[in-house]
């Protein structure tokens, strides 16, 4: 089968969000502001401050469509599916291996940023979303299980950083994406083999063990499988029998291992999930001159392209402006000033890593 | 198509939007958004169960408004006071008071063993006062076939007992009201010997009040 | 349900993954009527239990798929009514819609009359002949003391209220596409705040049909989005306003639609009718995938006529099961008896002999061929 060719693909370095067809860059817009957006709902529930837009979102859609934590799940799981696309794309693109590790350091940075932050943060008293939401003064330990994402997975370890799940997901999925394309010229037999390493994973991690840790994490991985499968029935390397098969599939083993822990069954996630994968494909089917249109506003596509930096600093910088600012100001008022601190926050990090991650001889 | 005509359909557009809209808006300002008064009032009765977190992806779990009383069941209503299966729920001095209180949905628990009858009752109102007037009626209604106060009752609730002639061996008779949003709730408890019906009735009452607790 | 498939032969936009649809929606209807017959006798049935475990409970959907049909019917119906009423004149479009619909209706509802009195259709009332005449129109459903004979009729009273409003709206349609659905949602929002008690029947069935109009709206959008009448951005737009009005319906009634999922069903739904609508794989365009499609109007009216009876009186003498493949096989021949001998010839008559004599307008010379085109490119559609 011939692969289809897009043009914005033809261009390299899939750090910048030309890159993306517009759905993909959309719904990667979209998934982070909704993460956003579910942290300060979060912040609100945790301290029971009403505010009108999220009780009526959460009454009229989150309750209605089945969707919880303020649509946060369903926005990361959007996030993966777009890393899942940007994987096969950046394989059919032919990308060499330093490409691939710039590419991956790109996601991981924002972690160490996102940690010096944390850290600084709560040296001086300042509330920062961590899990447990106690964390005690935070040491070279936590610091170095939360930069090499250690402190998602290790049995007792609390997350300094409690959405950084989302990266180790998505490295986790790159490398495991590589790995199974020593499957040889069957296309279709990469992501297969995936699936099959989630669910060895998700079986040995349904009794309580240090697996089963691990296994909640995996839970997510079938959407960054589901994401490459779409790139390959939208090349055309695979057919869309073969490609639905496949993500149905993925779903089974990603709605099997989520309704086999507590921790995640009452969060609805096979609904999310569901969710997620058919917004992603409809969007990605139906991407035209308004997708076009819109991707090309530069606020969608800032938001874009700083999705890890917005994913992992609203916990460290959004938390303390809100519990410093929510006594003073009005809600509507602090959310704003907190979004902004955010942005600037966001905008900072990432010219920092941008300049140390480009190559050599380029501006 | 000139940036006039453009222009004069992009004002026509959104007029007739706002215009559309405004009228949607009006007529739920008017009528309200569209809930059966008396099933808003029932959903207000039907208390959450434990404390769930707001993000949540359902709605919260909610439970009955009324306590199943333990005991094989004589009893199970839940519908119109009108409907010709539901007139032996109260009596017809009871039924009589209801009417006047234009009480017509009512839901009612009642069991029956050999030492004693207990049994739950709803009434709805049409809000909270109405509910406090009728709560007023009725209690009236017993206090003058002279069924006494009794004083260690929960707060907010009016627990009446029959007095005993026989002393804690004979027969006894309870029955308690309180207000829950708009509606009246009743609690009986009668039986032969007082010894069993006392305690039997308190942990009924007890059960119903924290299940559905009082608003006064 | 619906007859056909919104097909356009320029630039190949036939929506055959709408056919798939239609025949998957039967399905649905078909399995949770007869799931209800097993279950109200008592049987087990282990396809409800798996079907229950694997996909209702994961999706947090209605027992037993409850509503998945009826939605992606409603959704369908939308979806091609608009596409051919774009193109027909008001009486031409509700002449055509009545044609397809009710003699097929009048016939069920007189064969099922029987079967009612004798309860071979789980329902226990006594029936006169002004009870049947009033089911035969749907008028049952707004009059007092006048039982149902068959209950699956009542998403026609749905239909055919979107049908008289796009009937009465097809010039804005045509100039302002956009103009007839916010009028439909104006419309749903005041009577969902006129509407809010059911102490009539009528009462009862008004808000049935502003509850689920929203949803042939929803289909009607994406039919305008589709045919380039209408921007994506005011299809989303309007499609969210839609949406949220369904939403306020489920939350403002316990019982209509009854279920919270409700509102999670219809996004779903939507979102596959998206998806697979306008695919053109090897399954979809597959000549049975067509053929069934144009039947499931038929199916959706006969199944419960042919098995609910010889569920109840095969089961007792040769088992559940064995019944159960019986009445498939009855659904089978009832819906291709209803189709071959009353839907289709009726449609055909009507088109072919009464409707040039009320449009003489269209009998002009060299018009025949191309109106035979457009039948073509539209085909079957109610």
């Amino acid at each position: 089968m011939r692969a289809r060719r897009h043009p914005v693909l033809a261009r390299s370095g899939l750090l910048d969000s030309s890159l993306a067809p517009a759905g993909v860059l959309l719904l990667r817009a979209l998934g982070t502001t909704l993460v956003v957006y579910s942290l300060l709902g979060l912040w609100l529930a945790e301290h029971a401050e009403p505010l009108w837009l999220v009780d009526t979102a959460r009454e009229w859609l989150n309750r209605a469509l089945g969707i919880g934590e303020d649509f946060g799940g369903f926005g990361l799981c959007l996030l993966l599916l777009t890393h899942g696309w940007d994987e096969a794309a950046a394989h059919a693109r032919g990308e060499c291996a330093k490409d691939r590790i710039r590419r991956l350091l790109g996601h991981w940075l924002p972690v160490v940023v996102a940690t010096v932050v944390a850290i600084g943060a709560l040296s001086f008293g300042a509330d920062v979303l961590t899990r447990p939401d106690t964390v005690p003064q935070p040491d070279l330990l936590h610091a170095l299980g939360a930069v090499t994402l250690a402190d998602q997975v290790l049995p007792q370890a609390a997350p300094l950083l409690p959405l950084a799940w989302l990266v180790l997901v998505q490295i986790a999925g790159s490398l495991l994406a590589s790995a199974s394309r020593r499957t040889g010229r069957v296309v279709w037999l990469a992501p297969a083999a995936q699936l099959v390493a989630v669910s060895t994973v998700g079986v040995l991690g349904v009794s309580p063990g240090p697996t089963h840790r691990v296994a909640e994490i995996v839970a997510f991985l079938p959407l960054v499988v589901i994401g490459q499968v779409a790139y390959q029935v939208w090349a055309r390397e695979i057919s869309s029998y073969l490609g639905t098969s496949l993500g149905l599939l993925a779903w089974v083993v990603s709605a099997a291992i989520s309704n086999t822990h507590a921790t995640l069954r009452h969060w609805w996630y096979p609904v999310t999930f569901l969710f997620a994968v058919l917004l992603f494909l409809v969007t990605v089917r139906t991407s035209g001159r308004t997708a076009d249109r819109v991707a090309r506003n530069s606020v969608v596509r800032w938001i874009a392209d700083r999705a890890q930096w917005l994913v992992l600093l609203p916990g460290v910088v959004c938390y303390p402006v809100l519990d410093a600012l929510h006594t003073r100001l009005p809600m509507a008022l602090t959310a704003v000033t907190a979004a902004s601190a955010v942005a600037i926050a966001t905008e900072a990090g990432d010219f920092v890593t941008r300049s140390a991650l480009r190559p050599r001889g380029s501006r | 198509m000139s940036v006039r005509d453009q222009l004069r359909r992009v004002v026509a557009a959104t007029t007739t939007l706002v215009l559309l809209g405004g009228l949607g808006l009006l007529a739920w300002v008017g009528w309200g958004g569209g809930t059966d008064p008396s099933a808003r009032a029932m959903a207000e009765l039907r208390p959450v169960l434990g404390s769930p977190d707001p993000r949540q992806p359902g709605p919260p779990p909610r439970g009955k408004p009324l306590v199943m009383p333990p005991g094989p069941l004589v009893l199970a209503v839940n519908g119109r006071l009108s409907a010709p299966a539901n007139s032996q729920v109260v009596a017809p001095v009871e039924k009589e008071l209801l009417d006047r209180h234009k009480v017509d949905h009512v839901e009612a628990w009642a069991t029956r063993d050999e030492r004693i009858t207990r049994g739950t009752y709803l009434f709805l109102t049409d809000d909270h006062e109405s509910a406090q007037r009728l709560l007023n009626d009725l209690d009236g209604l017993f206090d003058r076939v002279g069924f006494t106060l009794r004083k260690d009752a929960p707060k907010g609730v009016r627990v009446r007992q029959q007095p005993l002639p026989q002393g804690k061996r004979g027969p006894i008779s309870y029955r308690a009201f309180y207000v829950a949003g708009a509606a009246v709730i009743a609690v009986e408890g009668y039986g032969p010997v007082a010894n069993d019906v006392t305690p039997a009735f308190n942990a009924l009452l007890e059960q119903q009040v924290r299940n559905l607790p009082v608003a006064t | 349900m619906t007859g056909a498939p919104s097909s356009t032969r320029k630039g190949n936009r036939y929506l055959h993954g709408l056919d798939l649809l239609r025949v998957l929606a039967a399905f649905c209807v078909l399995y949770i009527h007869l799931t209800g017959w097993l279950l109200h006798a008592h049987h087990p049935w282990p396809v409800g239990d798996a079907v229950n475990a694997l996909v209702v409970r994961p999706l947090r959907l209605e027992p037993d798929l409850a509503n998945l049909g009826i939605t992606t019917f409603l959704i369908v119906s939308g979806i091609v009514t608009t596409h051919v009423a774009l193109r027909e004149r008001p009486l031409q479009f509700l002449g055509r819609r009545a044609a397809r619909l009710v003699p097929a209706l009048a016939v069920t509802v007189l064969a099922a009359w029987p079967l009612a009195t004798a309860g071979l259709l789980m329902t226990s009332e006594d029936y006169d002949l002004a009870d049947v005449v009033a089911n035969m129109f749907l008028v049952n459903y707004f009059l007092p003391d006048t039982p149902v004979v068959l209950d699956v009729t009542w998403s026609l009273t749905v239909q055919f209220s979107f049908y008289f409003f796009v009937a009465a709206t097809i010039p804005l349609l045509r100039r302002w596409p956009w103009l007839p659905p916010a009028i439909g949602a104006t419309t749903v929002s005041v009577l969902l705040s006129l509407i809010n008690t059911q102490d009539t029947p009528a009462e009862h069935q008004l808000r049935v049909i502003i509850t689920f109009l929203p949803v042939m709206f929803l289909g009607q959008l994406v039919s305008l989005v589709r045919s380039g009448q209408l921007a994506p951005a005011a299809g989303i737009g309007l499609g969210a306003v839609h949406f949220l009005l369904f939403v306020r319906a489920t939350l403002t009634n316990e019982t209509i639609p009854g279920g919270s999922a409700n509102p999670r069903i219809v996004a779903l739904v939507m979102l596959v009718v998206l998806l697979v609508g306008p695919s053109r794989g090897r399954i979809v365009t597959r000549p049975w995938v067509r053929t069934l499609s144009s039947r499931t109007y038929s199916v959706y009216l006969a199944h419960k006529v042919a098995a609910y009876p010889l569920l109840a009186l095969l089961s007792p003498s040769i088992g559940w099961v064995a019944a159960l493949l019986v009445a498939l096989v009855g659904v089978g021949v009832a819906t291709e008896l209803l189709y071959r001998c009353v839907e289709m010839p009726i449609n055909k008559w009507y088109r072919k002999w009464l409707e040039p004599r009320t449009n003489p307008r269209r009998r002009r010379p060299g018009e025949n061929q191309g109106r035979a085109r457009a039948t073509e490119a539209v085909p079957r559609s109610r």
